[in-house]
């Protein structure tokens, strides 16, 4: 599994992880690890929308059903793997990353997530994760999300050291972020600009 | 608290004199992860032991055959990790869990078992376990459940999740309907169950109907497979 789908796109390479996004989701993505932002509510309904709850609806309800219970509560930074899903769900890991309160969100909340994930990722020794911020899928508007694709890739950033390469410590060569089918194109241009203004700081 | 628990968490050397000495490392102020296992089979704890000795960064501390053993060597040594079985002579590995987390609440413990089942994976994790992982795929998924754990994670096998989230649309069995078909399970007849339990056969009868119904069970032995299946009763 090298992450990069057929419809993918490359953004950049940064410590010698490429860095893709395609119109995926944590169910179908072909990576080692499939990683889901998860709030510790959904407004207005029990359950999450979109891929959030493609992926939930995989494991058979379990990830809103072990938050229910107390059990993993997605405050924010919180990590539950849940390993050797079965089918549909294409990888060999499912992470679920606590992203807190839905009304507290931030881009800072974001970036911190990525970056545990990332970790979590390189711990894992895996090749290729994926990542699904599920943002919109839990209720989100799209118009206050300005600031996530660079919150994302400073996390992705944060979590990969200057001398990775160099001291073999971990396998991590590719990383997906999943983003919604709509404006796709317009999305990669954002990404695009945002990996190369960090680039180059 | 069971007398067992008060005589394991009140005194040093609180598991019974008749038990085997538990097993004891030198403590080590190595920045490794510091493991205890807790397993009455001899054989899994020599498996996992000769696992953990080919990594750099674990160390195995102690050894506990039983859940008293357990809590009397945990302040001894205060291990980074706790793997623990369930099915255990003595106090069982749920109550030593929820004893531990009680007195230890840094403890960070996982779960390894043989039961897929729902019930007790459910148990254990509301007593505070951290991890929930089936024996027969330890090889493969041991060593990174124990360093995510460590990170501060929560780590379960998929199977088991989704086992947990299948049944909670159906309703739970009381006490006192786990205590009932336990008691069925042991080859009592509704008429011996209710001597034992000082209620009516009727009362009985009517415990057995809903739990058919809860279960989805046919008879009296259907019912019994699900339950021991599902861990909510040991046979």
């Amino acid at each position: 599994m090298d992450g990069r789908a057929d419809d993918a796109v490359t953004i950049g390479r940064w410590r010698g992880v490429r860095i893709d996004i395609a119109p995926r989701d944590a169910v179908s993505a072909e990576v080692a690890v499939a990683i889901a932002g998860v709030f510790s509510y959904e407004i207005g309904r029990n359950k999450p929308g979109g891929g959030l709850g493609n992926l939930d609806a995989a494991l058979g309800g379990a990830i809103t059903r072990l938050r229910a219970d107390g059990i993993f509560r997605a405050e924010p930074g919180e990590v539950l793997i849940l390993s050797a899903p079965a089918r549909p769900i294409q990888a060999t890991t499912v992470l679920a990353i606590g992203l807190g309160n839905r009304a507290a969100w931030t881009p800072a909340v974001m970036r911190q997530a990525v970056a545990t994930a990332a970790r979590e990722t390189i711990r894992l020794d895996a090749d290729s994760a994926a990542f699904a911020p599920s943002l919109i899928d839990s209720g989100l508007n799209p118009d206050d999300l300005s600031g996530t694709p660079q919150a994302m890739l400073e996390g992705l950033f944060d979590a990969l050291p200057d001398d990775r390469r160099d001291d073999g410590s971990g396998r991590l060569s590719r990383w997906l972020f999943c983003v919604g089918a709509v404006r796709f194109d317009a999305m990669a241009e954002v990404f695009r600009d945002t990996f190369d203004r960090l680039a180059a700081r | 608290m069971d007398q067992r628990l008060v005589m394991a968490l009140g005194h040093g050397a609180g598991f019974p004199l008749s038990s085997p000495q538990p097993r004891e490392f030198a403590v080590s102020s190595s920045p490794q992860i510091r493991i205890m296992i807790v397993d009455d089979h001899p054989f899994l704890r020599d498996g996992v032991r000769a696992v953990i000795e080919t990594q750099a960064d674990l160390a195995l501390v102690a050894e506990a055959e039983s859940g008293e053993q357990a809590l009397a060597l945990y302040p001894t040594h205060l291990p980074d990790i706790v793997l623990m079985d369930l099915q255990m002579p003595g106090i069982g590995g749920v109550d030593t869990i929820a004893a531990m987390r009680s007195h230890w609440p840094q403890a960070r413990i996982i779960v390894l078992t043989t039961y897929s089942g729902d019930a007790q994976a459910l148990r254990a994790l509301r007593a505070g376990a951290a991890g929930y992982l089936l024996k027969n795929t330890l090889r493969k998924e041991l060593l990174d459940t124990i360093r995510s754990v460590h990170a501060g994670g929560k780590h379960l096998n998929a199977q088991v999740a989704s086992s947990i989230a299948f049944h909670v649309i159906e309703d739970a069995l009381t006490e006192r309907e786990i205590g009932v078909l336990s008691l069925a399970a042991s080859g009592n007849s509704n008429k011996q169950i209710a001597a034992r339990l000082a209620v009516t056969e009727e009362t009985v009868k009517g415990h057995m109907k809903l739990i058919f119904a809860k279960l989805g069970a046919s008879d009296r032995t259907h019912a019994v497979t699900i339950a021991a299946k599902r861990g909510i009763i040991e046979l």
